[in-house]
C-alpha cells in the first residue's frame, strides 16, 4: 500500500502539470491566433474610424453616408455621458469601434476598446446605442442635429 | 421450533468444541489488528500525498508571491521606456532605410492623485503626491524621461523627406484626478510655476530639469520675457482635461523649410503651424529654434504649444511638452503621424 500510495500521488502530480502544461500551451496558441486576428481588425477600424472623423469634421446640415464601416464583428459605440471613457479618448467624448464584450462589468468594454480598438474625438457627440457591424461592412449616415453628431446605421 | 432448537444445540456444541470466548476475543482482536494495519497504510499513503500536496501549494505560493512583488515593483514600466530608448537608438544608427526599423514606443497612461480612485482613467498608472512640489516634479521627471526615451536630441530617428514634416511622440497620457483641488484650490495648474520648477530643481548633478531639456545655462526667466513680449503665453494646465507629455522631431534639418511647409499645408498663423523665432540663443549644444503658437498673432494673445529647439544632431525636435489631448494646440502641430503606440 505504501509503494501503490506513492505511485497515486506521482501520477496526480504529473497529470496535475501536464494539465497546467496544457492550459498554457491552449492559452498561448489562442492567444497567438486572435493578436493576429484583433490586429488586422483593428487597422481596418482605425481606417473607419478615421473615414468617419473626415466626415464628421466636413459634415454641415446635410446628413453624409458613409460606406463599408468595418470590421465585421466588432461594434461602435458612443461614449459621452459616462464619466469613465476609454483612454484612447483623451477624457472627451467619443466614438470606438471595437469588439462587443457579452458580460459588461467592472469597465470590460471599456478596457477592451482600449486595448484592441480604435477611437476618435467628437465633442459634441449625440448619444446612440451600440452599432453592430454585420459582414461585409455597413453604412452610417451620419447626421448633424441641434448641434449634435448622430450615427444611424443604414 | 424445531429448526431453532436445532441451531442452539449446534452452538452449544460449537462453544464446546472451540471455547467460544477465545474465539470472541481473537476475532476482536484480528478486527483491531487488521484495523490499526489499514489506518497506518493509510496514515502512510496520506503522508506521502500530503507532502506532494505541501510541496505544490508551496511552490504555487511563491511563484505568486514572486508574482505580486513583480507587479508591484512595477519594472515592465522601467523596461518599456528602456526598449522604447533602445529602438530609437538602433533606428537612428541604422544604415538601412529608417523606416525598415520599427519603434518600439508605448504609450504610458499616467494618473496623478492625492489618493483618489482616478476614475477618469482605466488601469493608469497611478502616482501619489501630497505638495505642488511633488505634483512639478511628477510632470518635469515625465517631460525629462520622454526626452531620454527620445534620444536627448542627439539621434535622428526619422528619414529626410523633401518636405519637412513633424513626427510627434506621446509619451504619456496624463490625468489629474479630481482630489488635486486639495493642492490646486482652483483646478488648474499655472506652467509658469512648473517651468519655474523646472529652472531651480535638479534633474542630475550637473543640469537642471530645464537645461537637461533645453540646453546647459538656459534659464525660462529670459524665454518667458521673449514670449510676454510676443504676446504668446502657456495656457494653464486644467484637471478636467487630459494632457500628452509628448515631443517630436521634424524630418529636415532646417526649422524654415518646416515652417514654410506648415504654413502651406495648414494654411497660415491661425490654422495651421505657427513659429515666433525666438533670438538665435545658444545654449551649450542646444538652440532654441521657435515657438510653436496657436491663436492670435505675434501680439495677441497665442497659447504655446511647444518650443523647438535644434538638438546636437542639427535636427530641430519639439522639446518634450505638456499639450491637452486633441486640443486645438495639438492639432496645430499638424503632426505628421504618431510615433508611439497607445
Amino acid at each position: 500500500m505504501n509503494s501503490r500510495g506513492l505511485l497515486l500521488a506521482e501520477e496526480t502530480l504529473k497529470i496535475v502539470i501536464s494539465l497546467i502544461a496544457l492550459g498554457f500551451l491552449v492559452y498561448f496558441l489562442s492567444a497567438l491566433y486572435f493578436n493576429n486576428v484583433d490586429g488586422q481588425k483593428q487597422i481596418q477600424a482605425e481606417s473607419s474610424i478615421g473615414r468617419l472623423m473626415d466626415v464628421v469634421g466636413n459634415v454641415g446640415s446635410n446628413s453624409e453616408l458613409v460606406s463599408e464601416i468595418t470590421p465585421a464583428g466588432w461594434s461602435l459605440f458612443a461614449f459621452n455621458f459616462s464619466e469613465k471613457k476609454p483612454n484612447l479618448c483623451g477624457g472627451q467624448a467619443c466614438i470606438c469601434i471595437c469588439d462587443s464584450i457579452t458580460f459588461n462589468f467592472a469597465d470590460r468594454q471599456i478596457k477592451e476598446c482600449d486595448k484592441n480598438g480604435a477611437c476618435g474625438e467628437i465633442p459634441n457627440l449625440g448619444y446612440f446605442n451600440e452599432i453592430k457591424i454585420s459582414s461585409p461592412g455597413i453604412s452610417l449616415l451620419v447626421e448633424k442635429q441641434n448641434g449634435g453628431i448622430f450615427f444611424t446605421k443604414k | 421450533m424445531g429448526v431453532f432448537s436445532s441451531q442452539k444445540n449446534e452452538f452449544r456444541f460449537f462453544s464446546k468444541v472451540f471455547n467460544l470466548d477465545c474465539l470472541f476475543w481473537n476475532i476482536i482482536g484480528c478486527i483491531i489488528f487488521f484495523i490499526k494495519k489499514g489506518w497506518n497504510d493509510m496514515k502512510k499513503k496520506g503522508e506521502m500525498a500530503t507532502e506532494q500536496i505541501v510541496l505544490l501549494i508551496i511552490l504555487i505560493a511563491s511563484f505568486a508571491i514572486l508574482l505580486f512583488f513583480l507587479v508591484k515593483l512595477n519594472l515592465g514600466k522601467q523596461t518599456d521606456q528602456e526598449i522604447c530608448h533602445n529602438s530609437v537608438i538602433t533606428r537612428g544608427n541604422s544604415v538601412i532605410p529608417k523606416d525598415s526599423v520599427p519603434l518600439k514606443c508605448q504609450r504610458e497612461y499616467v494618473c496623478l492623485t492625492t489618493g483618489g480612485d482616478c476614475k477618469k482613467m482605466t488601469d493608469p498608472s497611478i502616482k501619489k503626491v501630497s505638495s505642488k512640489e511633488e505634483v512639478y516634479n511628477a510632470l518635469s521627471e515625465n517631460l525629462a524621461n520622454c526626452w531620454w526615451m527620445f534620444g536627448e536630441g542627439k539621434i535622428n530617428y526619422v528619414r529626410d523627406e523633401a518636405f519637412s514634416n513633424l513626427y510627434c511622440s506621446i509619451c504619456s497620457q496624463v490625468a489629474f484626478d479630481d482630489s488635486l483641488v486639495k493642492i490646486f484650490p482652483n483646478g488648474q495648474i499655472d506652467q509658469d510655476e512648473l517651468y519655474n520648477y523646472m529652472e531651480t530643481n535638479n534633474y542630475s548633478n550637473s543640469n537642471t530639469y530645464f537645461e537637461y531639456l533645453y540646453g546647459r545655462g538656459s534659464t525660462y526667466g529670459a524665454i518667458r520675457q521673449q514670449l510676454q513680449s510676443q504676446g504668446v503665453t502657456f495656457k494653464p494646465i486644467d484637471f478636467s482635461k487630459q494632457y500628452y507629455s509628448m515631443m517630436g522631431i521634424t524630418s529636415d534639418v532646417s526649422t524654415l523649410g518646416w515652417v514654410a511647409g506648415a504654413a502651406i499645408l495648414g494654411g497660415g498663423l491661425v490654422l495651421g503651424i505657427a513659429m515666433l523665432p525666438i533670438g538665435a540663443t545658444a545654449w551649450g549644444v542646444s538652440t532654441l529654434a521657435g515657438v510653436a503658437y496657436f491663436g492670435g498673432g505675434a501680439t495677441a494673445g497665442g497659447t504655446i504649444a511647444g518650443l523647438f529647439v535644434t538638438g546636437e544632431s542639427g535636427d530641430d525636435y519639439l522639446s518634450p511638452s505638456i499639450i491637452e489631448a486633441n486640443s486645438p494646440e495639438f492639432k496645430s502641430l499638424d503632426c505628421k503621424s504618431i510615433t508611439t503606440l497607445s
